[in-house]
């Protein structure tokens, strides 16, 4: 089995930034030359996604911000090296309201409800705030908003307001202690939670463990994988890397949700690798400006998902120039008590034709603030 | 220390006075200068300077202000995250919202405004002291976090909360490449800097000194606390200030809850052994006697060693030295040492400051040390004739 | 009516939990003037070493029950806790004796670095779970009087039961014992101690371990409640203002002072946060703490500041 992509090996370093954006940035000046220059970075954070976004252009190194980042960069014409692939926040406000819909027998139903979001009160939490409210206003229910102040370890007040006022539903945005803390008072002041729906950033075991029975019930979107420990993918990772002692985590987490997530996002950077070879020259180190090529025109059917294990994890990606983010499809998982199951028919996808003016707004303001000019659809073909 | 100012005589008032009188000091302070704008732009890279230098000289600018406050003030805050925040945001707002405004020109603003913001967040400390107060500073930190996550208005309604400015120049100087930013910032460090070296060593940096040495006392003496420990504030949120704009033009975007101010108090403390020559403890006491005394005995120099310095009011003052300690002989210093005739204290401004002094009502501690320090000064006096 | 008491009994009993961390301050800023900024760290390193242990007992020693995992992993806890207090005294104290309250404070910050950094890298960054049985659902009460009947958080309850007495045994301790009025001998004047034969150094030891003890209790309390991981430092946070609210140099203080802060900012986040925008009771909580401190420049217990010249 020859290694590497298509025989070029690839070297990857990683910071530990405690998700403050200084270091995050830090991290990204000290490796973004290094081996010759790095081909992509993968933020994890979204402070440092958007520190990073102006200067990504600059560097010419493409950002893969799988499941985070800035909503509006989905639109590749304004933020053409950030990837926000397989979904943004947006898409998760989104989903959550049609999964509540469908719970409440139909989008009329909607009307009238009340449906709180709490959220951490930093730009990861306010990410969704201005959806939510064009959904309120179109279908006719009140979001209510409840911020946590960071860290998110003391929410009483929140929830008896929740408590008093009694809505419909429960969003939550959280982050690290702030879920499970949030699940627990849920608990105490007997909000049910199967009327609670996290973020994927909310619906990870290490959210939920720790409540164990006191979680059960309580749904949470998933970034289209959930748990996968009989994937083939997990399979294979336990064969041919954990097998040989060369595994880096502990062995129990390969194939918990935020493995998967953290396993998807590398293979979506290799495959954008893989595409700019296709084009550029297989088995040639590829530049970060290659590389945005092929993120740009990364197409990964079922089929070729399906050889690589992904069966049933995921789902289609393509993108194209004015859409970095390939796919809105949303899975809803619930937590049983023990683990994280799907419930069928799970899989949603997100209305774009909604959603796509607000992107289009918001990348257009920023646009005009930065004095950049899109690039036009004969300048993607370049 | 590794050096000492031993055997490095003054023979005139302007080597006296000059900013770093030890040459140890001057050479090593020109040494850095040379190397910080000739040697490092000739080794650094580009990482260097973006990742390590730019964060490096901006935060040393904030430091400098928390010195103010902390060092030489002896008001402890930990809100200097607060003050870098208010800075930035009120710059971007500057800049953004009035068109064809300088950079400059926004960064001073940004300055304004969080010096404006420090003396409302600095009025506690008239009548909360030490580590109360230091806790209570953190109300500053915590609110501005709030306001600025809640308000849209400051971050030109961006939802993230999370904004920046493009395109810098001043005066047709394009601040584009690592390069040049390190030297944005480190002239306007050097410029700040020196500023603040030659507040401090003014009249303003005596009452701070004083304050921080011993309030009571300072005020007995007529320094108001409220005037010194106010525009210590004003000063220090000043610098602090345009660190936080900096941070936002030239460093990263501005964005809340990113500033934190724990890491700063460590690096500025140390501005509180950074003692002046003369002991300003001891020289708050020994003005005491001089203010409340009938006269100041005239001395004449040359017979034992004498310290100069300036008083409150920014006026040269002479007190002879025996043994390594101050007597209380205190005269004001005209000129070159020689006889001098007594002073006595009515004149010049003297009974305002005792006036001021005594004259405040509420402050019976103070009064009873006047009085105090008066029949002591008496007695002791009539005990030497 | 009913709300407006639901949220009062809340903000009382979140009130006694910040008390637990507040006490901790107290403690060794009463003992040895220091004002303590590693005590988040310290609750931090206790809990983690608590949550650890009682996951690591029943695993080495093969004990089924729960109950006495929890009670050897808290003496084991403890006894940490005393080791750490010896060497704070040992490398940071004793060399620092005599300096100025800054310079200790700075010492402390240090000492929370290393905590946090000893902590998470001998027992592991992950989120732990303390288990001590505590009881989560909630009770409705006095269902007769008002509608909907008062909704009563268990747990709470019970972690403020176990802080009242262990307030109790605090002040007990500090009345009643030889070395609780030991303590107070150094407290009041160190040279003074000194010179009748106390043994300073002993005594800081002691103090420090007391407010390593309570830093464990209050650990286990939140890490049961919020799960242990490195957040739970930041409870410190909570506590700072009601120590100067209550004074630095006083028990009662801290007690009264949490309740105070609890009520203020549980009242003011439910009641006036959805004016605002919420978000309001972190900030909130401090400017309360200020408002008392105006008039009180001392804390509401404090030891009154007087200055000679």
């Amino acid at each position: 089995m020859p290694g590497g992509i298509n025989g070029v090996k690839i070297i990857f370093e990683e910071c530990e930034t405690a998700y403050a954006t200084d270091r995050g940035v830090e991290c990204y000046e000290r490796l973004k030359g290094k081996n010759g220059g790095a081909t992509l970075f993968q933020t994890l954070s979204t402070g440092a996604t958007f520190a990073l976004t102006e200067k990504a252009p600059v560097d010419k190194i493409p950002l893969i911000t799988a499941g985070y980042g800035r909503s509006e960069s989905q639109n590749g014409a304004v933020f053409t090296w950030n990837f926000p692939l397989l979904g943004t926040y947006w898409v998760g406000a989104e989903v959550a309201i049609q999964h509540i819909a469908k719970k409440l027998g139909g989008v009329a139903n909607l009307k009238g409800k009340k449906i709180a979001l709490v959220y951490h009160d930093s730009p990861y939490g306010k990410e969704p705030i201005p959806v939510l409210q064009e959904l309120g206003k179109m279908h006719g229910f009140e979001v209510q908003l409840l911020p946590v102040a960071h860290p998110g370890v003391e929410q009483k007040a929140t929830w008896l307001q929740i408590r008093q006022q009694k809505p419909d539903f429960v969003l939550l945005w959280g982050w690290g202690v702030m879920n499970s803390t949030a699940l627990r008072e849920a608990q105490s002041t007997g909000y049910p939670r199967e009327k609670m729906m996290g973020i994927w950033w909310a619906g990870a075991e290490p959210d939920v463990k720790d409540v164990a029975e006191g979680a059960k019930g309580y749904s949470a979107m998933t970034l289209q994988h959930g748990a996968e420990p009989n994937s083939r993918v997990v399979k294979d990772v336990l064969d041919l890397v954990y097998a040989k002692g060369q595994g880096t985590g502990p062995k129990d987490e390969v194939g918990q949700v935020l493995y998967m997530r953290g396993l998807i996002s590398a293979m979506l950077g290799v495959e954008g690798v893989r595409k700019a070879q296709e084009r550029f020259g297989k088995g040639k180190v590829m530049t970060g400006e290659q590389v945005r090529w092929g993120l740009e025109n990364l197409n990964l059917d079922q089929k070729t998902l399906d050889n690589m294990g992904f069966a049933s994890v995921m789902r289609p990606v393509q993108t194209s120039c004015l859409d970095h983010m390939g796919s809105s499809w949303v899975r809803v998982h619930t937590w049983n008590g023990s683990k994280w199951e799907f419930t069928t028919p799970d899989w949603y996808q997100a209305d774009e034709k909604l959603l796509r003016p607000t992107v289009m707004l918001a990348s257009g303001k920023y646009a005009e603030e930065k004095k950049l000019k899109p690039r036009t659809p004969e300048e993607c073909k370049l | 220390m590794l050096y000492r100012e031993n055997g490095q005589f003054k023979t005139s008032y302007a080597a006296d006075q000059q900013i770093f009188p030890i040459a140890q000091d001057r050479w090593a302070i020109l040494g850095i200068l040379v190397f910080a704008f000739v040697g490092i732009p000739l080794l650094g890279d580009e990482y260097l300077f973006r990742a390590i230098l730019i964060p490096f000289l901006i935060l040393s600018l904030a430091a400098l202000g928390v010195n103010i406050l902390v060092g030489f003030c002896g008001q402890i805050t930990l809100g200097a995250g607060a003050f870098m925040a208010v800075g930035a945001y009120a710059a971007y707002n500057f800049h953004i919202r009035i068109e064809g405004l300088p950079l400059l020109v926004s960064i001073l603003l940004g300055g304004l405004t969080s010096a404006l913001v420090g003396i409302v967040f600095g009025i506690p400390s008239l009548r909360v002291r030490g580590l109360y107060l230091a806790v209570a500073t953190l109300a500053a930190q915590f609110f501005t976090d709030w306001v600025f996550l809640r308000i849209p208005w400051f971050t030109n309604n961006a939802s993230s909360g999370s904004v920046s400015v493009s395109n810098l120049q001043i005066m047709g100087w394009e601040i584009a490449t690592p390069f040049d930013k390190y030297m944005f910032c480190l002239v306007w460090l050097t410029i700040s800097a020196l500023l603040a070296k030659n507040m401090t060593r003014s009249a303003i940096g005596r009452q701070w000194m004083a304050i921080r040495d011993m309030d009571v006392a300072a005020e007995v003496i007529g320094i108001r606390p409220l005037f010194a420990k106010l525009s210590a504030f004003a000063v220090s949120s000043f610098f602090v200030g345009t660190a936080g704009a900096l941070w936002g033009f030239i460093h990263l975007s501005v964005g809340a809850g990113r500033f934190l101010g724990r890491s700063f108090v460590p690096v500025a403390v140390h501005g509180h052994y950074r003692r002046p020559r003369l002991d300003h403890g001891q020289l708050l006491r020994r003005s005491l006697h001089r203010h409340a005394a009938d006269r100041v005995e005239p001395v004449s120099a040359g017979d034992r060693r004498t310290v100069r310095g300036h008083d409150f009011d920014g006026r040269r003052v002479a007190c002879r030295v025996d043994h390594l300690r101050l007597t209380d002989h205190f005269f004001p210093d005209q000129g070159a040492p020689r006889y001098r005739p007594p002073v006595v204290h009515r004149q010049g401004k003297t009974p305002a400051l005792a006036i001021s002094a005594l004259s405040r009502a509420g402050e019976p501690v103070s009064l009873l040390l006047e009085l105090l320090s008066q029949t002591h000064h008496y007695y002791f006096n009539k005990r030497r004739h | 009516m009913g709300f407006f008491i639901e949220t009062l009994i809340g903000g009382l009993m979140a009130g006694m939990l910040y008390s637990l961390v507040a006490l901790g301050f107290v403690l060794i800023y009463k003992a040895s003037g220091v004002f303590n900024f590693a005590q988040g760290a310290m609750l931090l390193f206790a809990a983690l070493a608590m949550a650890r242990f009682s996951a690591w007992i029943p695993e080495w020693l093969g004990i089924d029950s729960l109950w006495l995992a929890n009670v050897i992993a808290f003496f084991i806890a403890g006894a940490l806790m005393y080791l750490v207090a010896w060497l704070i005294e040992r490398l940071v104290l004793r060399p620092l004796v005599n300096q100025e309250g800054a310079t200790l404070l700075m010492a402390t910050l240090g000492i929370a670095y290393v905590l946090e950094g000893l902590g998470t890298s001998i027992f592991g960054t992950a989120i732990y779970k303390i288990d001590v049985g505590m009881p989560k659902e909630p009770v409705l009460i006095l269902e007769g009087i008002f509608e909907g009947g008062l909704l009563i958080n268990k747990e709470d309850f019970v972690a403020a039961l176990i802080a009242a007495v262990l307030v109790a045994l605090l002040t007990l301790f500090f009345q009643k014992t030889v070395t609780g009025r030991a303590l107070r001998a150094v407290a009041d004047d160190h040279q003074a101690a000194q010179s009748i034969g106390i043994p300073l150094n002993h005594i800081w030891v002691i103090v420090w371990f007391v407010a390593g003890v309570v830093a464990l209790v209050a650990g286990v309390i939140w890490g049961s409640k919020l799960g242990v991981q490195f957040s739970l430092a930041t409870v410190a946070l909570r506590g700072l203002p009601v120590v100067i609210l209550g004074g630095l140099t006083s028990i009662p203080g801290a007690i009264i002072g949490g309740l105070i802060i609890g009520v203020g900012e549980k009242l003011s986040e439910v009641y006036l946060g959805p004016m605002v925008g919420g978000g309001i009771e972190i900030w909130f909580a401090y400017q309360l703490a200020l408002v008392f401190l105006l008039f009180r420049p001392q804390g509401l217990f404090g030891e009154k500041i007087i200055d000679r010249v």
